[in-house]
């Protein structure tokens, strides 16, 4: 483990304050002691030069004796000798003399001996004087004279007044000389002292302040070093890294950065820059946050501070993705001053980190998608490892197994699911397929099996297996699909009985008239002509029973997959009864059957008329068969909660309690010989249920063995109620046709279905009437002698007042045999069919613009009944199915604008329904919201579109926000609608 | 020699009325019943030479009177040739596994049922 050692510069910091101070003592204790050793040695010097000075003047004075006494001397030699040689001597000295005197004189002065010269200069000048005229009355010749004049008194006493001024000054001079020594006997005394005890001192400072300054500067060199060191590391770190380091000073607001700026993020420089030049170099999307974060540091007391940001690089186009840490230095008094830090790019590091993460949802979305298929995939998939237990097992494996893959962890699959054989014997691991696969490698393809649930029950499976490798070719487990094959195999052996119960079916009439028709051929019986006949009517007989089954059974199958269109229309309940039994009557009176009425309601119901009488009369028919004679069959029709209920009771002997169950199935008479003796094929009953059920209806049957049978079938009513115009004005239809029987029967249906109904005869009073009266619809005959309906309907169109009128054309021929040069807004073909054409009027009311109608699908009333008051509210017409079937029913009656759909319904689910929809030409684009409790998958969203779809959750989105998505939802469509119209 | 009794069991009366004038026109004396039970009775009362057996029947279907014939000492040896309409491989199979003399199908040609009949019984 790195422990960090005590920070040097704070050592350094006290050594290098330590040695400067010994050194400045040091200095101080050397300059004081030299400046008192200076002073002594200057105070010598002086003094010595003083006594030299002295010396001086002492050596001065005696040269002016010796001159004065040569003077003397000469100017005496010459008065006596009144040789002029000495009278050139005499004037030498003089010469001489006077400036040794004038020097002597100043120094006395300057030496300020306190001696006066006044006088003794006074006697020489007398005694020059007298000394001159000595030697000129010498060089007369007069010697006595001149050597009187040398020898008066006041000569010699100018000379003696002289030479005692020179004693003086020599008697001065050595006593100053003298007391001078004397001085400098004592300074010297104190002076040597001073020195013998200021030189060690003066040595030891020395000495010491050269080892301090020694010292100082070693330290310094050393602390210079450190920094250069420092520094070198510093810089030599900084173009290292790729960080860009920088120095924020806030006082002046400058930045500094280091070369990273240049070399690594491609700055033209590096250095100082003020700081918005960094601000503005952070992304602009960044830079916000980046400042009221770096600020709010500033504010508060932090000092560590890091951000990753966007930083723009020297190109001045792309951006780094860098982590920015900064250390905030701060005053004594808390103010930030100073923020130094170092910018890391994290570009690299960030797309890697994406790649990686975007590689990873990757094989996360790959692992998810091979689960998905892998769940999706309706074979069940299980994994083996080498020992044969699962590692894997899919959705529907587990579903068909009944068990988790918890429940399968640590027991051989084979042990669990595929022990024992179908006739109970244990299935030995050593012969499954599985075995194969994880011992030798071997590929099984479709062999049958049994698989056992977790609950003991048993199913047939095709199963395939493949072994599994790995890279290096060894095996590595095993992956075992299968399916159930119980459904397969059942609907296999339907078909085949179904295949066989035909070929009987079709091959027993066939067997009568080929052997019929072989005996007449064949010419064996021209001898009779009675049998010859009876072989005829035998073959047609059985020609017509062969060609009424080949029809049952081309019937069933149409209609059982959905390819026979039922001409539905609306009827009346009790009318269809009435015409069924008045064809049967005849049979039945034959018979000697009554046909006795029970209650019969009147009731609308959408149904294909011909159809439901022929299931009604099948029934009827069956009843009458099987009655004894003198007994009634009763029939009835009731209006119950889901629709019209028929009945057909007979009297007969009624069918065994386990024939119920299969009396609707195909060929599955209660008793066939009695079937052939009434004539039927077998397919009655199953043709009559699907019938009922094509209509979204459903068929029942009731019956005591021995007392007789009630068989009962419901169809849906026809909610006309629903469909009608809720909200007041009755829509205003005129009626144009040249026949006017057809004008009374249009008037009066249409009356009935509550519109205001006014007729024309032909297209002149048709257009005289539009002058009064504004239809909503107009219905047009086409064909009409006086003002053809083309005629008309070209000046309705071409008239802008009466363009926008919805056209419906009646007409003997179809559309598509027509190429309508105008938008029309329906075509009906006559025959009339009621249901047709007030669907059709609806229709292009709709065009016309009438309210948007939603139909609401969902199974709870109350529910159902908040949102069509809430709707209600915006004038939103609304119709309401509580069942998948009843959704149908409704669907076809009304065109809906917008669907509101539930999936949990009871009959026929919301993707039934949706299912049904899809097929259905006039409804398969309608816009839909599904309004479920649970969020639908997306395979169920995909499955559940119709038009527009949108998918709201109920415990999402509450009542009332789904009320405002569908009205949104509405005005964007009827904008959408009206929009296309005009562009139309 | 006296002719060949033949014993027709079939539900269907025209198939019947055909087989029976066929039959006769082929030189053999025929007997008809309706149902498998009947069949029985007639045979057990008539006994035939032969028993042209339908298959698909209501109640008692033909194999179920081929078994019940089979257990009954007076009808157990007369030759039972099964006339039917199913003719599928799977069906002939296992008519055929029930030990009859012969499997013939519907519809047949009246002009060679008689020869094949014979053929079949070695008559």
């Amino acid at each position: 483990m790195h422990t960090p050692k005590p920070a040097s510069p704070i050592r350094a910091g006290i050594t290098r304050g330590a040695t400067q101070w010994a050194l400045e003592m040091a200095l101080l204790a050397a300059v004081l002691l030299t400046a008192v050793a200076g002073w002594t040695i200057t105070s010598l010097h002086q003094h010595y030069a003083t006594v030299i000075e002295l010396a001086k003047l002492s050596d001065l004075s005696a040269n002016v004796m010796h001159l004065d006494e040569t003077l003397t001397s000469s100017a005496r030699i010459a008065a006596l000798s009144n040789d002029p040689e000495w009278g050139i001597r005499h004037d030498a000295a003089a010469k001489e003399f006077a400036p040794a005197w004038a020097q002597l004189r100043d120094e006395v002065v300057r030496n300020d001996l306190g001696i006066r010269t006044d006088k003794a200069d006074q006697a020489d000048r007398e005694t020059t004087r007298m000394e001159r005229q000595a030697l000129t009355l010498a060089l007369d010749g007069r010697t006595a004279a001149a050597t009187a004049l040398l020898s008066t008194a006041r000569y010699h006493e100018m000379k003696v007044t002289f030479g005692d001024l020179t004693s003086v000054i020599n008697q001065v001079v050595r006593e100053r000389i003298e007391a001078g020594r004397e001085r400098t006997r004592r300074r010297n005394a104190i002076l040597i002292g001073a020195c013998l005890l200021l030189l060690p001192l003066l040595v030891i400072s020395w000495a010491y302040a050269l080892i301090a300054l020694h010292s100082y500067t070693a330290a310094r060199d050393r602390a210079e070093k450190s920094l250069l060191e420092s520094d070198e590391r510093f810089s030599a770190a900084s173009r290292a890294t790729n960080d860009v380091m920088w120095d924020w000073d806030l006082k002046d607001n400058t930045i500094w950065f280091n070369e990273a700026l240049q070399t690594h993020f491609g700055y033209s420089s590096w250095g100082t820059v003020t700081i918005s030049r960094w601000v503005d170099a952070i992304h602009p999307e960044d830079v916000t946050g980046v400042l009221d974060n770096v600020l709010a540091m500033f504010e508060s007391d932090g000092q560590a501070w890091s951000r990753e940001y966007r930083f723009l690089r020297g190109d001045g186009k792309s951006y780094a993705h860098v982590l920015d840490r900064g250390f905030l230095m701060r005053d004594a008094g808390g103010k930030a001053t100073r923020m130094v830090g170092a910018m890391l790019d994290l570009t690299e590091t960030k797309r890697a980190e994406a790649e990686l993460r975007a590689m990873n949802v990757q094989l996360e979305q790959l692992g998810r998608k091979n689960e998905l298929i892998l769940n999706a995939a309706a074979d069940g998939i299980v994994g083996l490892d080498l020992e044969g237990r699962a590692s894997f097992i899919n959705r529907a494996a587990a579903e068909m197994l009944g068990v988790t893959m918890d429940d399968l962890r640590g027991e051989r699959f084979h042990d669990r699911i595929h022990h024992t054989r179908a006739n109970g014997e244990v299935h030995p691991f050593e012969e499954c397929p599985a075995m194969r696969a994880l011992r030798h490698g071997e590929m099984t393809r479709g062999s049958s099996g049994l698989f056992w649930r977790r609950d003991r029950t048993s199913f047939d499976v095709e199963l395939s297996t493949t072994p599994m490798r790995n890279e290096a070719g060894e095996l590595v487990g095993a992956v075992m699909t299968f399916h159930d094959t119980t459904e397969r195999l059942e609907v296999q052996r339907m078909k085949d009985e179904f295949v066989s119960i035909v070929s009987h079916e079709l091959r027993t009439p066939l067997t009568s008239i080929r052997g019929a028709l072989g005996l007449l051929a064949g010419g064996l019986i021209a001898s009779s002509p009675e049998k010859g006949q009876r072989m005829l009517d035998i073959a047609v007989s059985n020609t017509d029973r062969l060609v009424r089954l080949i029809n049952d059974i081309l019937d069933i199958e149409r209609i059982d997959s959905g390819k026979v269109v039922l001409k539905k229309s609306l009827c009346d309940a009790a009318t269809l009864l009435q015409d069924s039994i008045d064809v049967m009557r005849p049979i039945a009176d034959k018979a000697g059957v009554r046909i006795e009425l029970g209650r019969v309601e009147s009731a609308t119901i959408n149904a294909d008329a011909d159809r439901v009488i022929q299931t009604l009369t099948n029934l009827i028919s069956n009843a009458v068969k099987f009655s004894p004679s003198g007994s009634a069959v009763t029939v009835s029709a009731i209006h119950e909660r889901d629709g019209v209920v028929f009945r057909v009771k007979d009297r007969g002997r009624g069918i065994p309690a386990d024939k119920l169950e299969t009396v609707f199935d195909r060929f599955q008479q209660v008793d066939a010989s009695d079937s052939r003796e009434k004539g039927g094929s077998g397919l009655g009953l199953t043709i009559c249920r699907s019938i009922v059920r094509e209509h979204g209806g459903e068929m029942h049957v009731d019956s005591v063995f021995g007392e007789g049978s009630e068989f009962s079938f419901s169809i849906p009513a026809a909610l006309v109620e629903a469909s009608a115009r809720p909200n007041g004005a009755a829509p205003r239809i005129i009626v144009c046709d040249d026949d006017p029987n057809l004008r009374e029967v249009l008037e009066t249906m249409l009356q009935g279905f509550g519109y205001e109904v006014i007729t024309a005869g032909g297209g002149d009073e048709l257009i005289r009437l539009l002058q009064s009266f504004a239809p909503d619809v107009i219905l047009l005959d086409l064909f009409m002698p006086a003002g053809g309906g083309w005629e008309t309907l070209s000046r309705l169109k071409n008239n802008p007042e009466t363009a926008e009128i919805p056209v419906v054309i009646l007409s003997g021929i179809k559309a598509d045999e027509m190429d309508a040069p105008f938008d029309l807004a329906g075509w009906v073909t006559k025959p009339l069919d009621e249901g047709t054409l007030i669907a059709t009027l609806e229709q292009a009311l709709g065009v016309a613009g009438r309210q948007p109608r939603i139909m609401i699908v969902e199974d709870d009333f109350d529910l159902a009944h908040v949102i069509t008051e809430s709707f209600a509210r915006h004038g939103i017409e609304t119709c309401h199915a509580s069942t998948g079937r009843e959704a149908i029913a409704l669907a076809r009656e009304i065109t809906p604008d917008l669907l509101i759909l539930d999936l949990a319904l009871p009959e026929l689910d919301g993707f039934g329904v949706v299912e049904w929809l899809r097929e259905q030409e006039q409804l398969c684009n309608v816009p839909m919201v599904v309004y479920s409790a649970t969020d639908p998958s997306p395979s169920d969203r995909q499955r559940l579109t119709l038009g527009p779809t949108q998918f709201l959750t109920k415990s999402r989105v509450p009542p009332h926000e789904f009320e405002r998505r569908v009205v949104d939802l509405l005005d964007t469509m009827t904008r959408t609608q009206k929009e296309s119209a005009n562009v139309a | 020699m006296s002719p060949k009794r033949i014993l027709i069991i079939d539900d269907e009366d025209d198939i019947r009325e055909v087989a029976a004038i066929t039959l006769e026109i082929g030189g053999f004396e025929v007997l008809t019943a309706s149902t498998g039970r009947k069949g029985i009775e007639r045979a057990a009362a008539d006994h035939p030479d032969a028993i042209l057996l339908d298959v698909m029947m209501p109640e008692l279907d033909g194999p179920a009177t081929f078994a019940m014939l089979r257990q009954f000492e007076a009808t157990r040896d007369i030759p039972v040739i099964f006339l039917t309409a199913k003719v599928q491989p799977a069906d002939r199979r296992s008519l055929g596994s029930l030990g009859a003399h012969a499997i013939m199908a519907k519809p047949f040609d009246p002009n060679s049922l008689a020869r094949d009949i014979n053929a079949a019984l070695g008559w």
